[in-house]
């Protein structure tokens, strides 16, 4: 599942992904309210997420509702799935958050005009690690 | 009226004159007095009000011009940056990487004087950032991502509620996320000058009606004697605008600086509750 703002980059994501032959992305949102939406629709189960959350840090139509505390949320919940977060802020102090919780299954990607295929590709697959 | 009337009735006495003219000035005193006290409560009052608004103002005008160059100019600048370094000759790579280079520096250093772009994801994060290998941060459980905001509680009957009001997440306001912003950076700043400085902490918690936001240090006291500079001012100022306090003192070992802003808590699930309804009505479905 890929959750994010810019629509050109959205698809980018999800052609390096399909491309891949290693993931599939199976659904995009263009925001995280818009995914919470989703989910809590479709009756909040394990089964409706995805292994792999790629989310923008800051894709929310509302400042206060920021992927990374809607994500690390549903993992207090107990919801397993692994999220690679992305965003054009440093990301060191997302780290540290999901530190706090255990920080399982958890990546950071700076979108860096120097981003390329291998390195989403490298960090979505050390996201996966031991995910069960 | 009487005693006035008491004063100029003729044939009253010298001393009765003076008797009931001094009355008179009591009582008119306190009368004015009175008067004066209430209008000056209802102008503080007021210029508070106007004091915040100005506040809110400055502060959506900052956020939206530190957005657009974050979120527009930024993007533009990389696209450009893109399409030179297409033209694949050495030196479009090095004027590309020059200007990605430029960009992310002077766009970052501008947008975050006006406003950083981490206070957009929450108060946590952005001191998370600030405090990097710099102070340690204390920051009080109900304003961090390990307290739930109760996303699943919102969509579930009252009876299967998992948790409790007291342990979800309290919502902090962009402006006063900002003030508390300002016055770490300012006072953390400030402590980093002191050359003997090993260790500096930072604690902000939520006390009943208030945040109490301290930062101290070990290096060596105040002099009894101290003229404040920029910083301190600067602090009191934005504590000020917000009706709160500034005060720094000498601990045995270091010194502390406290900041009090009134706060009034309030859950980001009540929070969002009330944003909900317009959310919903953009997805025709139920968000939190």
């Amino acid at each position: 599942m890929i959750v994010e703002d810019d629509t050109n980059f959205s698809k980018l994501l999800k052609s390096i992904f399909d491309s891949s032959e290693q993931f599939e992305v199976v659904n995009s949102f263009n925001s995280i309210d818009a995914f919470s939406a989703a989910f809590f629709a479709g009756g909040s189960n394990q089964d409706w997420l995805s292994d792999l959350i790629v989310a923008d840090l800051l894709s929310g139509e509302d400042v206060n509702h920021d992927s990374l505390s809607v994500l690390l949320e549903l993992r207090l919940e107990g919801y397993k799935f692994a999220i690679l977060l992305m965003s054009g802020l440093n990301l060191g102090a997302a780290e540290k958050i999901a530190r706090k919780q255990g920080a399982k299954n958890f990546e950071t990607l700076s979108k860096s005009p120097r981003l390329n295929r291998e390195t989403i590709i490298d960090a979505a697959l050390k996201s996966l690690e031991g995910l069960n | 009226m009487i005693p006035i009337a008491s004063g100029f009735t003729p044939g009253a006495t010298f001393s009765e004159r003076v008797f009931w003219g001094v009355i008179e000035g009591v009582v008119l005193a306190a009368i004015t007095g009175l008067g004066l006290k209430a209008m000056q409560r209802r102008r503080n009052t007021r210029t508070q009000e106007l004091a915040m608004r100005a506040l809110d103002a400055e502060s959506v005008a900052r956020q939206k011009v530190a957005e657009y160059l974050h979120g527009t100019v930024q993007p533009r600048l990389h696209l450009i940056s893109r399409e030179i370094a297409n033209l694949n000759t050495s030196e479009a790579l090095v004027v590309s990487t020059r200007l990605d280079e430029v960009t992310d520096e002077l766009i970052r250093e501008v947008s975050h004087a006006l406003h950083p772009p981490e206070l957009f994801v929450s108060l946590e994060f952005a001191l998370e950032a600030l405090l990097a290998n710099r102070a340690e941060l204390i920051l009080d459980k109900r304003l961090t991502a390990n307290s739930p905001v109760g996303l699943v509680d919102l969509n579930v009957a009252s009876e299967d509620k998992k948790y409790a009001q007291s342990e979800l997440r309290l919502e902090v306001s962009s402006l006063l996320r900002w003030a508390i912003y300002s016055v770490v950076r300012e006072l953390v700043a400030n402590a980093e000058k002191k050359t003997d400085v090993k260790k500096i902490i930072v604690s902000v918690l939520v006390i009943d009606n208030s945040i109490d936001v301290k930062v101290s240090d070990d290096g060596h006291s105040l002099p009894s004697k101290m003229t404040r500079g920029l910083g301190h001012l600067t602090v009191e100022k934005v504590t000020a605008d917000f009706g709160g306090s500034f005060r720094i003192k000498n601990l045995p070992i270091g010194v502390e600086a406290r900041c009090v802003f009134p706060y009034e808590p309030k859950t980001s699930l009540e929070a969002i509750k009330r944003r909900r309804s317009e959310i919903d009505k953009k997805h025709g479905a139920s968000v939190v």
